[in-house]
């Protein structure tokens, strides 16, 4: 289960050592709901993005050993009781066949990859930008993410509500999100109906109009979500970490904006972010879903082989990565006197991705772990591996 | 608390396994011709009533292996709500033959994952496994089945866990306890209005006794379904299943169930609630509707598709887009198995009244009454209504979890080939004609949430 970085004894080490050592300074900072309005960081949470859970969970697969490991060490005094009959061991482990991924690149240098994967005629079709908000400049957090969902609202021949009704009357949906490192543009759609899907995604992508009208409406819904956002606890505290890690440098930001930086952002910041950022360099186009290759493929080149090149030369390095600092570790306490509950969260600054090679390690720049700790002055037991769900069944299964 | 995440995700993204090729059938209407993808299920019962279905599939070398429990949130003792949930937690404690937390070591360990979860009819355990481990993992469900060892210790632990997970689940976040408050306001007699999660005073109140009493009442083989989805042959699993399964004896004592009928509402209700955090006030309707076993639920669910499934949906459009009053407007056929509510929750825009809300809401409900949808309309949301049926069926877990939703709640695990025919029969006039029946005036309650400002002055 763990690899030697992750060993509960290595965690125990990285974490509450420095913690310890920590907790002996005096002086805790206390910031108050006014001053945190300019520390907000991290983790976003968009409502009509049903299906992309997986790209914006507080709490990633990565983030699983970490905490893991804590909770080994919170319940092992727990553990004690005589066995008398063994589990029946495992049986011969079955081989496992993986889809194998087909790659194309397109003469404009449009990367295209397509997973087969047969069983439910159903198929999604994304397009990844391979910048995000790293990107956003200082002043500007959330630019991205802005950029990204205003693809949706409007191109120079659909409105946002056309579009909409497009893409749904298919059965089908389309979402697109800014993240760290990234954007996507994503459909997904019953297999038959990939081909007009296909359309409207490259649609959005290439020429989308970015009223000042559809601008202000985005601006105003996403202030309301921050508002709400940046009620829970949790939510603070993470941002916090991430400002108080990162300072100023790319991932310090929340991705999705704060008030104050939404208000700033202009058409012009929005059409310049897509200028320098969606050209076919540096996109992906994945397709994958009970399909053809051969499909994939032609309708890739359809409706993106002639997407050309901007005059502008390709990303330079020092455009697609930058400084990344960290800072020395701090104990920063928000208070929050009508909170319903405490969020601890611990960050540290985790590997950077290797950026060539197959060996391609993936590790967000954020490790954070999110204790439930109770406001009582110990690690409350909530912190194990049993934390059990209340969650309806799948009532869309039937009605 | 985090594992519902996890939940969803695997759900929504990871490859897992894909459906028996086999016949197809079209969702019946006449311009969406859909091929669903059928499963094909085998069902047998156990002597001691023990009820087992499973979907073979080797398109991947896993499996999925739930137990559906026949009881929910609404079978809570008396002055004891949140305590089936509250069970859930104690049945990752130790058995006779497990340590506390094994499950974990069983399925995390060898790279599966296990969840569970309570909802207000059924409680659900969970596990998707490396297909080797199948036999291992049949083993542990029927130990915990039938062995449970509680101590007093591991039960005042676990209790702390679910009040944390009350203060973390609908303390903390600006809306949890407008969901309690839902469920309060809309039920008169039904257990269902106590909410699956509870409340603290009463969890405080909970006994290792209660422990024991609500073991022997539920959990038996014949208030257990067992459903394994995924790469097995089906002889060594009847064997396994037989084995470990089949020596847990059937208990004489009877089962206990629900028969409290909530009565119709005659008359429209009023709620005001103010609460600390509330960022932006909301509005709530709720309407009774039937069980989710009757045929009317298919023309509720495309209703409810119509009202707020998608951007192109008519309440995302009205309230959210053109009107620009509110910052979420939804809709929910809640199904249940004792009969559902139809909601609506809307959270307003900065700075707009709740009344405004309230008034562009209804004119939408109106609307649906007054005239019928275009076929146009129909058919966008059958598709839309298909592809998340389809959705389900990806994966090993989403099949054996909508197979056990048709067996349990729907009383016939036929409904999950047969659901996409009854949805595709809904018409124009049945949509207007269960928005007319349901969605009445007398059968409204309104719920306002607003923050502790709004409050009027004492007098």
């Amino acid at each position: 289960m763990f690899t030697e970085a992750f060993s509960p004894f290595t965690i125990y080490h990285l974490l509450f050592t420095n913690f310890l050592h920590l907790q002996m300074k005096p002086n805790i900072p206390s910031y108050t709901q006014r001053n945190l309005r300019s520390e907000q960081g991290l983790t976003a949470r968009s409502p009509q993005t049903l299906r992309s859970h997986s790209l914006h969970l507080p709490f990633t697969i990565y983030h699983l050993p970490i905490i893991f490991s804590l909770m080994l060490i919170a319940s092992s005094s727990l553990i004690a009781s005589a066995q008398q009959e063994t589990p029946p061991p495992p049986t011969a482990p079955r081989p496992l066949v993986l889809p194998h991924p087909v790659e194309k690149t397109l003469t404009n240098g449009l990367r295209v990859i397509f997973v087969g994967r047969p069983g439910v005629p159903l198929v999604t079709s994304r397009l990844i930008v391979k910048s995000g908000g790293e990107a956003d400049p200082s002043q500007l957090a959330g630019l991205a993410d802005m950029t990204a969902s205003l693809l949706t609202k409007g191109t120079s021949t659909r409105t946002a509500p056309q579009i909409a009704e497009a893409i749904e009357a298919l059965g089908g949906s389309i979402n697109s999100f800014g993240r760290w490192d990234n954007s996507a543009v994503q459909v997904d759609v019953m297999s038959k109906n990939l081909e007009p899907a296909m359309q409207i995604l490259a649609d959005v992508v290439r020429h989308p109009s970015f009223t000042d009208e559809e601008l202000e409406r985005l601006r105003q819904q996403t202030s309301d979500e921050l508002l709400v956002d940046l009620s829970e606890p949790q939510t603070i505290a993470t941002a916090v970490a991430a400002r108080l890690l990162y300072g100023d440098s790319p991932y310090g930001h929340r991705v999705d904006g704060t008030p104050e930086s939404i208000a700033r952002i202009k058409r012009g910041d929005i059409v310049k972010y897509h200028s320098n950022y969606y050209r076919p360099d540096n996109v992906i186009l994945v397709i994958g879903g009970e399909l053809d290759a051969k499909v994939a493929f032609e309708l890739a080149e359809r409706f993106f082989g002639d997407w050309r090149q901007p005059a502008k030369q390709s990303l330079t390095e020092s455009e697609k990565s930058m400084l990344i600092q960290t800072y020395a570790p701090k104990i920063l306490v928000v208070d929050k006197p009508d909170a319903g509950q405490a969020a601890v969260v611990l960050a540290h600054r985790g590997l950077r991705r290797a950026s060539h090679g197959p060996d391609e390690l993936f590790v967000p720049p954020l490790h954070v772990g999110v204790l439930a700790a109770a406001l009582r002055d110990q690690w409350h037991p909530g912190v194990r591996a049993g934390e059990r769900s209340l969650q309806p069944p799948g009532r869309h299964a039937a009605p | 608390m985090f594992r519902p995440r996890i939940f969803v995700f695997i759900l929504a993204s990871v490859c897992l396994s894909s459906v028996i090729p086999g016949s197809t059938v079209f969702i019946s209407s006449a311009t969406a011709q859909t091929p669903m993808p059928r499963v094909n299920f085998k069902e047998r019962t156990l002597p001691n009533g023990l009820r087992v279905f499973s979907i073979e599939d080797h398109s991947s070398p896993n499996v999925a292996v739930h137990v559906w429990y026949h009881v929910g949130g609404k079978d809570d003792p008396e002055g004891r709500s949140g305590f089936a949930h509250l069970f859930e937690h104690l049945m990752f404690k130790s058995t006779r033959n497990m340590k506390s937390e094994m499950m974990d070591r069983l399925t995390e360990d060898v790279g599966g994952e296990n969840n569970a979860f309570t909802a207000e009819d059924v409680t659900v355990y969970h596990e998707t496994v490396p297909s080797n481990y199948l036999q291992t993992l049949i083993w542990a469900e029927a130990d915990r089945l039938s062995s449970l060892v509680v101590d007093d210790a591991n039960f005042k632990s676990e209790r702390d866990v679910v009040e944390e997970e009350f203060r973390q689940s609908i303390l903390a976040p600006p809306y949890g306890k407008l969901e309690i408050l839902t469920e309060e306001k809309s039920w008169k007699k039904h257990p269902y209005g106590r909410s699956v999660i509870g409340r603290l005073a009463d969890l405080d109140a909970a006994t290792l006794q209660d422990v024991q009493q609500f073991h022997a009442n539920y959990y038996r083989p014949d208030n257990a379904t067992l459903v394994i989805a995924g790469d097995f042959d089906d002889k060594q699993l009847e064997s396994w299943v037989d084995k470990y399964f089949g020596r847990i004896p059937k208990p004489n004592s009877p089962l206990p169930r629900v028969n409290v009928k909530e009565p119709a509402r005659t008359h429209a209700s009023r709620y005001v609630e103010y609460n600390a955090n509330v960022p932006l006030p909301a509005v709530v309707f709720t309407y009774l509707i039937p069980p989710a076993s009757d045929i009317d639920s298919y023309a509720l669910r495309i209703a409810e598709t119509i009202l707020s499934g998608g951007t192109s949906s008519r309440l995302y459009q009205s309230l959210i887009y053109q009107q620009q009053i509110a910052q979420e407007a939804t809709s929910n056929a809640e199904l249940r198995e004792d009969g559902g509510l139809f909601n609506f929750r809307v959270v307003l825009a900065s700075d707009k009244k709740p009344e405004d809300g309230e008034k562009a809401l209804l004119a939408e409900i109106t609307r649906l009454q007054n005239e019928k949808v275009t076929a146009a309309e129909l058919t966008k949301a059958k598709n839309q209504v298909v592809t998340d049926q389809m959705r389900n069926l990806e994966t090993s877990n989403g099949k054996a979890l909508a197979l056990g939703n048709a067996a349990v709640l729907l009383g016939d695990p036929n409904r999950i080939n047969t659901d996409i025919d009854g949805l595709g029969k809904v018409t124009s006039a049945d949509v207007q004609r269960v928005v007319q029946k349901y969605l009445t005036d007398s059968n409204r309650v309104v719920l306002y949430y607003l923050p502790d400002s709004m409050k009027p002055p004492a007098k």
